[in-house]
């Protein structure tokens, strides 16, 4: 019996290992496939060989290998030139992140029905969940469907269908509460039902067709502190109802005073204008004076929450102008591609 | 070229997935077997014959779609004595329910025990510091440097527990005087709790003093978003041990929903002991818990809160002045095998079982 244990374990570490060999050579194909589709866009390349050399001395000397070159040299291409000191995508996802934000936690931010539960009026409060398939009000009481629909109906105003686990905003719905309906979701995920925030004056005059989000950094350091590594606003263009790069939106940088940059950037990260496309908004006029607020909110709770060391905040700013958390990632809250531009943010191993 | 790659890796580890999954199935069956063959050399006797066998295995396929799920059955059939339509052998609930009842995603939530006060509150024991990636903390999450750390230990100066995040069975447990206890004790890359060690109820110290004895109260959550008590049992040590879990030797008794105790324990393998406690000689059927509808209540309460997970298995003991704590909430693996044998069987509705 323990023999057959023995060899049922060993296979299991065997076939382990062959999964993340496929795994890590599937990134390492997609990282050259990003890097072309760059260069196609910017009509242009900076890596040579001489600085392919450069980075496969700089991969081996911090991580080991130079096999780790192909993320370096998509970051090169996206900031248009080689910085020493950036984390290649796949050292950041199968070797630090899993250090950073252990698997145990990294899914808490994704329970995002719980956000209320835990962050109180820092979170959207929703209308209803809906869990297991049952519908429940806030305090986690089943509602049924004909109280459900009666009190969307009152409620007549624009909602947030949000799946939990969901990815950069595909598996978000907006719509009238008075159109829900229980059948439009599927059985067996969960989803919460939120009221659609209209945002704050100046965001809404950047765009007013999308909630646009700041996405803050913050990390946890080794001696417990918390700091903000980096913060960008994200915005929708050209009729785009989400403000996520991947689908379509630019975003701006803001610096840790609250300055924005002059320029914004595409998802292919060129440079994108100083005015908004659509709305003319000219980015060096944007003033967001709860700036630190929003900063200040996402460290004291990141502080409260030191088992992840990485988190990415998703903030927009109501009409009122209180910051409002989105959602907050904790699993996969990848920063390579913000890494290449703004970055090195983590140029030695002090905090690894 | 690329597509057909990936196609392939994919298709390799779904192979590779249910490969594990057949060898996980006939490792547990195997065990089913060896755990029988061992209660009946225990007992001396055996009630399984070719005809209960027969009945088994058509109850299994009608039910379970596989006569492959015999072996747990039989298992059942000895503990309890005889054969009882209904059950759900622990192979079929491991591999098969619970993935459905508790989805992975949301499993860790009670694996996370440096949550639970905040999750909690009060019906959680409040803890007195948390050691998070070699850092301490307060029971607000607020940093403490070693000075204040060691000087809130001599403030509290009384007998602590160190409880790991994602520990099992009680074995990643340990019981220091605050006094004893230095920073660099702790693995770094482990998270804890250090709590305050629970003074119990006196008629529960009674039963038996050398461990925190508690109350394992599993609760479904049905359906229509209620929320049913499976089963009430109360785990206690014996024979000088610190721990009352069944895996560590402990043994338990069962409780009805009106909080009256069984007038017989079990041990782990579901073998019935005597009345009496072996060591204190306290009778169970005296025992009286008047918090018994509370605990039942804040249970089924939290379980209400957390509907992500159906079944949940609650930890909870009482302390000195009779209020209920929870220990641990289980909502990984909260399987219910032998007590299913013992006092099942506690789901016969296959409504609510898909």
């Amino acid at each position: 019996m323990d023999f057959l244990a023995n060899i049922y374990f060993r296979l299991l570490r065997s076939f382990e290992k062959l999964i993340r060999w496929f795994q890590v050579y599937d990134t390492r194909m997609d990282l050259h496939r990003e890097r072309r589709k760059i260069i196609r866009k910017k009509g242009v390349s900076v890596v040579d060989r001489k600085t392919k050399k450069v980075m496969k001395a700089y991969a081996r000397k911090r991580f080991g290998s130079s096999a780790y070159w192909p993320g370096l040299a998509l970051q090169a291409e996206q900031r248009g030139e080689y910085l020493d000191g950036w984390i290649p995508f796949d050292y950041f996802y199968y070797v630090l992140e899993p250090k950073f934000n252990p698997p145990g936690y990294a899914n808490i931010g994704d329970i995002r029905s719980l956000d209320y539960t835990r962050f109180g009026d820092f979170a959207i409060k929703p209308l209803f969940l809906y869990i297991s398939d049952i519908f429940y009000n806030t305090d986690y009481e089943p509602v049924g469907e004909p109280e459900l629909l009666s009190s969307l109906a009152e409620y007549d105003n624009t909602i947030v269908v949000k799946q939990e686990f969901g990815w950069g905003g595909k598996e978000v719905r907006v719509m009238h509460s008075s159109e829900f309906r229980p059948g439009q979701l599927d059985k067996g995920t969960n989803y919460i039902i939120q009221p659609f925030v209209k945002q704050y004056k100046t965001l809404h005059e950047l765009y007013p067709n999308s909630v646009n989000t700041f996405r803050v950094y913050t990390f946890r350091k080794k001696d417990g502190s918390v700091k903000v590594l980096l913060c960008y606003l994200r915005f929708g263009v050209d009729g785009g109802r989400v403000d996520n790069l991947s689908a379509g939106g630019q975003c701006i940088y803001f610096d840790s005073a609250g300055n924005p940059s002059e320029i914004s950037i595409d998802e292919f990260s060129r440079e994108a204008g100083r005015k908004h496309k659509n709305t003319g908004f000219v980015f060096a006029d944007l003033k967001i004076p709860m700036y630190h607020d929003i900063l200040n909110s996402c460290t004291s709770i990141h502080l409260k929450y030191p088992h992840v060391r990485l988190i990415g905040w998703d903030i927009c700013v109501d009409e009122s102008g209180t910051p409002k958390l989105i959602e907050w990632n904790t699993q996969r809250p990848s920063f390579s591609w913000e890494d290449s531009l703004w970055g090195p943010f983590f140029p030695d191993d002090q905090e690894f | 070229m690329k597509a057909s790659l990936l196609e392939k890796y994919y298709q390799l580890t779904k192979s590779i997935e249910r490969l594990i999954l057949r060898l996980r199935l006939a490792y547990a069956r195997l065990d089913a077997i060896r755990d029988r063959k061992r209660f009946v050399e225990k007992t001396g006797k055996s009630v399984l014959n070719r005809k209960i066998r027969r009945n088994i295995k058509a109850y299994a396929k009608r039910r379970f779609g596989s006569t492959a799920y015999w072996p747990y059955l039989a298992l059942y059939t000895e503990i309890r004595g005889k054969f009882k339509e209904g059950w759900i052998p622990f192979d079929y609930l491991v591999y098969v329910l619970e993935p459905k009842w508790n989805p992975p995603v949301y499993r860790e939530l009670g694996n996370q025990n440096s949550f639970d006060y905040k999750r909690f509150g009060d019906f959680a024991i409040k803890p007195i510091f948390y050691s998070v990636s070699g850092l301490y903390y307060d029971s607000d999450f607020e940093l403490l440097d070693e000075e204040r750390l060691m000087g809130l230990l001599s403030d509290y100066n009384d007998m602590m527990v160190i409880k790991q995040d994602f520990g099992w069975g009680e074995k990643q447990i340990r019981f220091i005087q605050s006094s004893e206890f230095r920073p660099h004790m702790l693995d770094p890359r482990i998270n804890y709790v250090i709590q305050p060690y629970i003074k119990q109820y006196k008629v529960l110290n009674e039963l038996y003093p050398h461990s925190v004895n508690t109350f394992r109260v599993t609760t479904f959550r049905k359906k229509d978003g209620s929320v049913d008590i499976l089963y009430v049992i109360l785990r206690f040590g014996v024979d000088g041990s610190k721990v009352d879990s069944l895996a560590s030797g402990g043994h338990c008794i069962r409780f009805d929903m009106n909080g009256m105790p069984a007038s017989v324990a079990y041990d782990n393998f579901g073998y019935e002991c005597r009345e009496q406690h072996q060591n204190t000689g306290y009778r169970f059927a005296d025992l009286r818990i008047p918090m018994f509808q509370e605990i039942i209540t804040l249970c089924r309460n939290a379980h209400q809160n957390y509907p992500y997970v159906r079944l949940i298995g609650w930890d909870v003991c009482v302390d000195e002045s009779g209020v209920p704590r929870l220990i641990e909430w289980n909502t990984d693996r909260p399987t219910f095998d032998m007590e299913e044998a013992l006092f099942g069987p506690l789901l016969t509705d296959d409504e609510e079982l898909h």
